[in-house]
């Protein structure tokens, strides 16, 4: 395993080898892979495509940028990072277009929930309602399920790229979970006319 | 109903997140609890839902170019030349620094991932599942003689839930490879094996547009297990042929 003294060693290389043909390669390599990822993200994170085209040319300069904080871990975690990290800032400017749920994040002790029977789940199949619910969560809980869902990243990528503890992962996973399939049944419920 | 106690361990059970003994402390809570085993029902059936490709947003192709020119200037000649200029760059600064090597492995991995989930996927549409259909092992194994150059190892294991549906044979990296077909409840999950050198060991386990792949090599052959199935189902069959 390298030691510290060889990273930085080699971190100081790096700096000095980063010409822009150097930083254009690996961004390439890197960065570019990961972009898709980043627009779906994005997409789901900002309100309409307008935004998520914002965040994301945002984010490709900024990992252009500081291509030479990359460690040579995890590409995809590094740049989701820099995506997540805009959309919340873009969030905060626009709070007054919040349409989501209130996020129950302060409740320490986990209420026991009882969800809705399976059947009413199962009929719930309607992607529009399955798209409108997500876009319901609070963004909190949205983000958790996207990296989790979509990008099938561990508790431990999540944690990284969402700058949280492993323990608020798990708990807005299951929060966002529980929430996703009660308000799937209840659209579900509405359609049908019953209470 | 309620189940104060394992109620959140069912999303890091069906993540893959547990350890092997909390995995079987929580299955056999899973086996008494009716509570609990409905919230796997209904969280296993969200994330089917969640992974529809209706869900998933395009980038468009004028983005994309934009975003690959993010890192070039602007005239257009250099646009040219750049690339070619870059990419041998990338080789130089690439050999010179430490601990890329890791990283290159990893793209070479990811891209393998991907292949493996589209054959998977593709091996489920229309009609061609299985190319010999049958649960007998004597039956699949021997019909490989002759496809490929190679015996794949071949299991039933319906007694441990995981019924042989049958063969196919299939073509990954340049290398003919045998396909076997298992089944867990209603998942459907494609074992692939061709031959590859190396000691024995889980190298990788990824998850792609919600299907997971786990693999690994064992007695000279590369296998690969993909599946909508959770992770830790998929670790169970994994357990099984490893």
């Amino acid at each position: 395993m390298v030691n510290n003294g060889l990273e930085d060693y080699a971190a100081e290389e790096f700096e000095k080898r980063m010409t822009p043909a150097t930083k254009a390669a690996l961004f390439e390599q890197i960065v570019l892979p990961h972009v898709e990822a980043g627009w779906n993200l994005a997409r789901w994170m900002t309100h309409d495509a307008h935004d998520a085209e914002d965040v994301i040319q945002e984010a490709s300069l900024r990992a252009l940028r500081f291509m030479n904080t990359f460690r040579g871990e995890d590409g995809r975690s590094w740049f989701l990072a820099i995506v997540r990290n805009l959309c919340h800032g873009l969030h905060r400017q626009s709070r007054g277009r919040d349409k989501t749920v209130p996020l129950d994040d302060q409740i320490e002790v986990l209420e026991p929930t009882t969800l809705p029977p399976l059947e009413k789940m199962e009929k719930a199949s309607d992607i529009h309602q399955l798209r409108q619910a997500i876009e319901r969560l609070p963004l909190e809980y949205r983000e958790a399920l996207m990296l989790r869902e979509f990008e099938g990243l561990s508790y431990k990528q999540i944690a990284s790229v969402a700058g949280i503890p492993m323990g608020t992962v798990m708990s807005r996973l299951a929060r966002g979970r529980e929430k996703l399939v009660e308000l799937m049944t209840a659209a579900a419920d509405q359609q049908e006319g019953t209470p | 109903m309620s189940c104060p106690q394992t109620q959140d361990l069912v999303h890091a059970y069906l993540d893959g997140e547990l350890s092997l003994t909390e995995q079987l402390n929580f299955e056999q809570h899973l086996s008494t609890c009716p509570h609990c085993q409905q919230a796997y029902r209904a969280f296993q059936l969200l994330h089917e839902r969640l992974h529809d490709p209706a869900l998933r947003f395009e980038l468009p192709e004028k983005l994309r170019r934009q975003l690959q020119e993010t890192s070039m200037p602007g005239d257009s000649v250099w646009r040219f030349i750049l690339p070619r200029a870059f990419a041998i760059a990338a080789v130089v600064a690439i050999v010179i620094l430490a601990g890329v090597s890791l990283w290159l492995s990893r793209t070479n991995q990811n891209s393998l991932s991907r292949e493996l989930v589209d054959a998977h996927i593709r091996s489920m549409q229309a009609d061609h599942l299985t190319d010999v259909t049958s649960t007998d092992q004597h039956t699949v194994k021997p019909w490989f003689d002759g496809k490929v150059d190679f015996s794949p190892p071949v299991m039933n294991l319906a007694a441990e839930h995981f019924p042989l549906l049958g063969g196919r044979l299939d073509y990954l990296r340049n290398h003919p490879t045998a396909a076997l077909v298992y089944r867990r409840d209603k998942h459907l999950i494609n074992v692939f094996i061709w031959p590859e050198s190396g000691p024995d060991q889980v190298t990788n386990e990824s998850m792609i547009d919600g299907y997971n792949v786990i693999q690994w090599r064992r007695a000279g052959m590369h296998e690969a297990a993909v599946s909508d199935l959770n992770m830790t189902e998929l670790r169970q069959l994994v357990g099984l042929l490893y």
